[in-house]
């Protein structure tokens, strides 16, 4: 793949001025992309799965006027994930529309780092839950080193996740969507539904049965005749006890903001894989 | 030998039974009704007439085997000179021969005389209505029940009870606990304040029905309560003629067990609830004790009817007074799993539907 290596020559140099942005690049942020959406540097995918992956990834950020990126890399030459995600979006010219609307996924394989980096539109539709939500899934795969249905994954996210923040509010901490319903549900709901069943025939079988003794003889206690002498609630003892309270971490809502070394504002998050 | 009471009617001379619908005696020959106020008066006398000791033929064939006529009692009828056969405890029924009612007043001598009668009010045609109305809107019910059902046996009966009063003195120990729960910022609080609760008074119970007779099944007779004892009235013979009646063969001694018991559940339950505003409520120590007991004896209205299904009995009772119809029915388990799939087949997806919205 004569590209790929183009590319690899590209990131190499790259790399050079991303340690040193503002004396070799200047500020400059290029108006037209300057590399394909998917950039594997750290050689995870076949040449296969690269071409599908590509082949998606032009297909669905196309579609939704919407650049979703996915960068591998072996080292961040000393910056930290986030910076390193949001220069390189930044300064590849990523992003599209006249906001740069766009999501990256960085992966850097030398401390097993990720790194999401929104902008634009991106911050909108990716909130802090949202990414969360989707980032657990896609991790599943990741730390698994099935790289390439963690990124498919990452791309159907994507997509589902500009799809809803256009047409409705964006997937947030009480709107997160649906996870498919585990298959141990269903043996649940039939368990379930059967004990309704049971108890609605326990209720028409107990129509059958109309002869049984009398409890007690509430009906025969005569008018008034109820009179009570002493009536005393004495206090003895008390006992306190005390749990902790669990920690109410729950986000806010929303995305999170920061400013990358351009200047400009981005959303995101990072973690291990 | 004044043995059986036939009640003749004054201007025919026919056999007279009390009629449920107009609260009367009424010949059923010439129509004439008569007051059961009058009868009363004529009961008096025919009591006076009573002698001292009961007559009865105890007929032991040789082929009778040893023990298979005890309690079995033979009377003369005094319109048509049928016998009627009877056991030790049959205080009104009707002559085989010529179906007129009559009453065994040796029956209600004494001490066995009824301090009082709830007279039925309601009649043989609304008890088989009963029964109609019973079997209906029951989907386990076997189909063909209800049409291969037919009532082998339908008859009113003064079934005797004893009726107990009385006061009961109780004095009750709970242990209870209050839960009160509060938090700050890294803590939730929960605190447990324990109580003894004592409880001292009385209540006071009365007429308090338990079966007399050991022909009828105590939970049958129980199921049909409540009687309104404020229908009853003093006892007279009157009131049984058309009805089947037994004198009691259940002491009042014997009965009083059953009463105690639920006459204390009550008491347990009245001052229980007097008890407010506790998580939990434990009795540590209970005593009850029950004062000023006594018993009458009365006949209570039952109309008990029997009927046969694939071999097997089914009998129903209804509260003679009220209309009240008990009777347990046989279950279609056919129908039973039928209803058991479908349900399972509508809620299984339904639950599966919920779990999907919020899980």
């Amino acid at each position: 793949m004569k590209d790929k290596k183009y590319i690899k020559v590209f990131i190499l140099f790259l790399m050079v001025f991303l340690l040193f942005p503002s004396t070799i690049l200047g500020d400059t942020i290029p108006e037209e992309r300057q590399l394909p959406r998917l950039v594997d540097n750290a050689e995870l995918l076949t040449d296969e799965e690269f071409d599908n992956l590509l082949a998606k990834l032009d297909e669905v950020s196309e579609r939704q006027n919407f650049d979703i990126v996915i960068a591998t890399v072996n080292t961040l030459g000393g910056l930290s994930p986030t910076e390193f995600a949001d220069d390189f979006f930044d300064y590849n010219g990523y992003g599209m529309g006249k906001d740069h609307d766009g999501i990256i996924l960085l992966l850097s394989m030398e401390e097993r780092d990720w790194a999401i980096s929104t902008h634009g539109f991106g911050i909108n539709a990716f909130t802090d839950s949202g990414q969360r939500h989707m980032m657990d899934s896609v991790l599943d795969y990741l730390s698994d080193g099935n790289y390439y249905d963690g990124f498919n994954t990452y791309i159907e996210f994507s997509d589902d996740y500009i799809t809803q923040a256009r047409e409705d509010k964006p997937y947030d901490n009480n709107n997160l969507p649906k996870a498919p319903l585990s298959p141990v549900w269903i043996p649940i709901s039939i368990g379930g539904g059967m004990i309704i069943a049971f108890i609605i025939t326990a209720i028409m079988k107990g129509q059958l049965k109309s002869v049984r003794m009398k409890r007690a003889a509430t009906g025969y206690i005569r008018d008034q005749s109820m009179n009570l002498r002493r009536k005393r609630d004495l206090y003895l003892y008390s006992s306190v006890t005390r749990t902790p309270r669990p920690k109410n971490n729950s986000p806010s809502g929303g995305s999170s903001i920061h400013r990358s070394s351009s200047g400009r504002s981005h959303g995101g998050s990072s973690g291990k894989f | 030998m004044q043995v059986l009471q036939e009640y003749k009617c004054p201007s025919c001379g026919g056999a007279i039974a009390f009629d449920s619908n107009i609260q009367k005696m009424k010949c059923p020959y010439c129509d004439t009704e008569f007051e059961m106020e009058s009868l009363l008066a004529l009961d008096e006398e025919l009591k006076k007439q009573l002698p001292d000791d009961l007559e009865w033929n105890s007929k032991a064939g040789g082929e009778w085997a040893e023990g298979e006529t005890d309690g079995m009692v033979v009377y003369g009828c005094k319109s048509c000179g049928g016998e009627i056969v009877g056991d030790a405890n049959t205080a009104a029924t009707s002559c085989p021969f010529c179906d007129n009612p009559v009453v065994i007043m040796g029956q209600f001598k004494g001490a066995l005389k009824p301090d009082y009668v709830i007279p039925f009010k309601l009649d043989k045609r609304t008890a088989k209505e009963s029964l109609y109305k019973h079997l209906k809107g029951k989907r386990l019910l076997p189909k063909v029940f209800k049409d291969q059902n037919h009532i082998d046996e339908i008859k009113g009966i003064y079934v005797p009870f004893w009726l107990f009063d009385a006061d009961a003195d109780v004095s009750i120990r709970y242990r209870g606990t209050r839960v009160m729960a509060w938090s700050d910022q890294n803590y939730n609080y929960t605190k447990t304040s324990f109580y003894s609760i004592i409880r001292e008074g009385d209540i006071g119970f009365e007429k308090v029905p338990v079966d007399g007779s050991t022909k009828m099944d105590d939970d049958l007779m129980e199921s049909i309560e409540p009687f309104n004892f404020n229908e009853a009235v003093d006892f007279q013979t009157a009131y049984l003629a058309g009805y089947l009646a037994d004198k009691y063969d259940v002491t009042e001694m014997e009965s009083i067990d059953r009463a105690n018991q639920r006459i204390k559940r009550s008491t347990e339950e009245a001052f229980r609830s007097t008890v407010r505003g506790f998580a939990t409520v434990i009795p540590e120590h209970t005593s009850i004790q029950l004062k000023n007991g006594k018993a009458k004896y009365a006949l209570y209205p039952v109309w008990i009817l029997n009927t046969t299904w694939k071999g097997k009995k089914y009998t129903f009772a209804m509260n003679g007074q009220t209309g009240k119809f008990v009777g347990n029915l046989p279950m279609d388990w056919g129908a039973y799993w039928k209803w058991f799939s479908l349900y399972t087949f509508i809620f299984s997806p339904i639950i599966y539907f919920i779990a999907k919205m919020i899980v």
